[in-house]
């Protein structure tokens, strides 16, 4: 098989994944991985990458009934991997005889070291690939709400690239909606509803996307806002890839439809308001967890 | 080639920020077919030569950057065909009790399979060979293989011998059958990412 070299330089209006190179042939990772195993191999990949996208949506819950409400920023994201996710529980395929059931086979964030199987009775070995040995995700998005209208605000997101060379157009999209109750409500604090949408997009390879429904609430004192939020996260990834069996050469078309595990979503954070620019950091508790933080500038956003 | 494009978006997202070089295990696969046709009357006696560049050639062929580490055998099957042999006989053998041996490049020979009985009532057939390959023969095996891989091949060896042995059932039933062995090699690489 042609040796493949492919030098990627992905530096995405507004969503920081930082200029680098790699060049290295590492088709054969996932080849053995076109069907259940390659579902739970990549599975992680899904849970961390939703649970960034449906991070940082928000920084406080303060939404004016009717007037000029603006933040542009840039939204940086952190999925921790947490140790259950680098290992699973495999079969093996193919040839190999009889089917062996595996536990602690790594993922896609597991250990590069493959496992080994060897049946006793015959020496015949079955090899799991390992994984990139990855202890956390990142993302960056730019970020604009913008409002208020009867106390609603939208919020959206946006990146892509024109076609890269070797990976095609890589594009995220996001819209927001979101509506305050507190405007109905005499509360102690700001309290709102709020619905996003996110679609994700890297040539024919990956096709995601994420919707968030969150109730959101928050409570400033000078320069500080105390935030929350508790949310239930939907999405879907769509994986694709064509295998060619390097001595066979034949052709197999892989295909993994995922679905985030993550549902519900606790969001703890705090924002520092400095002026028309904001900092804010939050943590979001769910079933693969994800710190974020903004830097931004807002008006009439505090 | 595909893949390789997803595999290095999904890496270019997961890795960049970690900026570490990594050790990866990658394990690529061949399938090295060998034939041979019995067309005999009575127990049979027949030889497949592997030649050495045909391994090493496929080696190349999986063209993936890194050392060796390890080879691995992951399945050996067994494809029958009756009746391959235009011209000759029919075959008359119900059934063949088999020994594939593998000699060693220390002269030695070594069981690869032992006493495969094969039923002869199918035009074609596929046999998982698990259950009757011997661990020791599977070992020399990989360890041929692994010399090739790291080109420590001792001198003078430019094949890899296998030999063939079979009963017929009925006794001196005429055998017209192809077998066709396939090894899936399994081949560990270490590389940096």
């Amino acid at each position: 098989m042609k040796k493949l070299k492919l030098l990627i330089a992905v530096c995405l209006i507004g969503m920081i994944v930082p200029t680098a190179s790699i060049s290295q042939n590492i088709e054969e990772l996932l080849s053995k991985y076109t069907s259940e195993n390659g579902e739970k191999y990549m599975q992680p990949f899904a849970d961390a990458f939703s649970a960034n996208l449906n991070s940082g949506l928000f920084h406080n819950a303060k939404l004016k009934k009717m007037g000029f409400q603006i933040y542009l920023g840039l939204e940086t994201q952190l999925a921790v991997i947490p140790s259950k996710q680098k290992t699973m529980t495999a079969t093996t395929e193919g040839d190999f005889f009889p089917k062996t059931t595996v536990p602690g086979v790594p993922t896609v964030f597991g250990s590069t070291n493959g496992k080994k199987v060897e049946d006793e009775q015959s020496g015949l070995v079955y090899a799991f690939p390992g994984g990139l040995d990855i202890g956390y995700l990142p993302m960056a998005t730019p970020q604009l709400t913008i409002g208020s209208v009867y106390g609603t605000n939208l919020t959206f997101r946006y990146a892509g690239t024109n076609k890269l060379e070797d990976v095609g157009k890589i594009s995220l999209f996001g819209w927001g909606i979101r509506h305050s109750i507190d405007q109905y409500l005499p509360l102690p604090v700001n309290l709102a509803i709020g619905y996003y949408n996110q679609n994700f997009k890297v040539g024919q390879y990956i096709d995601a996307s994420s919707s968030l429904i969150s109730l959101q609430t928050s409570y400033s004192i000078p320069i500080v806002t105390f935030y929350g939020g508790l949310g239930y996260e939907m999405g879907k990834m769509n994986l694709k890839y064509e295998y060619e069996d390097p001595s066979s050469h034949e052709k197999t078309n892989v295909n993994f439809d995922l679905t985030p595990s993550n549902s519900l979503k606790l969001t703890l954070g705090f924002g520092l308001n400095l002026g028309p620019v904001n900092l804010h950091a939050e943590y979001n508790i769910a079933k693969q967890s994800a710190i974020s933080a903004g830097l931004g500038i807002g008006f009439g956003d505090k | 080639m595909n893949k390789v494009k997803f595999l290095l978006f999904v890496t270019s997202i997961a890795v960049l920020m970690s900026c570490d070089i990594k050790d990866v295990k990658l394990y690529p696969s061949f399938t090295h077919n060998a034939e041979v046709i019995v067309n005999h009357e009575g127990n049979y006696i027949e030889f497949i030569d592997i030649q050495v560049s045909e391994i090493k050639d496929a080696m190349a062929g999986l063209d993936t950057e890194g050392g060796i580490t390890d080879v691995m055998i992951e399945g050996i099957i067994l494809d029958v065909t009756k009746n391959a042999a235009i011209g000759s006989p029919d075959n008359s053998a119900s059934s063949i009790t088999s020994n594939i041996v593998l000699t060693g490049w220390d002269g030695v020979e070594y069981i690869l399979i032992e006493n495969l009985s094969i039923n002869l009532d199918q035009d074609t057939q596929e046999i998982n060979l698990q259950s009757s390959l011997r661990k020791a023969g599977i070992k020399q095996f990989r360890d041929i293989l692994f010399a090739i891989a790291q080109n420590s091949i001792p001198s003078g060896k430019e094949k890899v011998g296998i030999r063939l042995t079979g009963t017929p059932t009925p006794a001196n039933a005429y055998i017209n059958a192809k077998l066709e062995i396939r090894i899936k090699v399994v081949v560990e690489y270490s590389t940096e990412l």
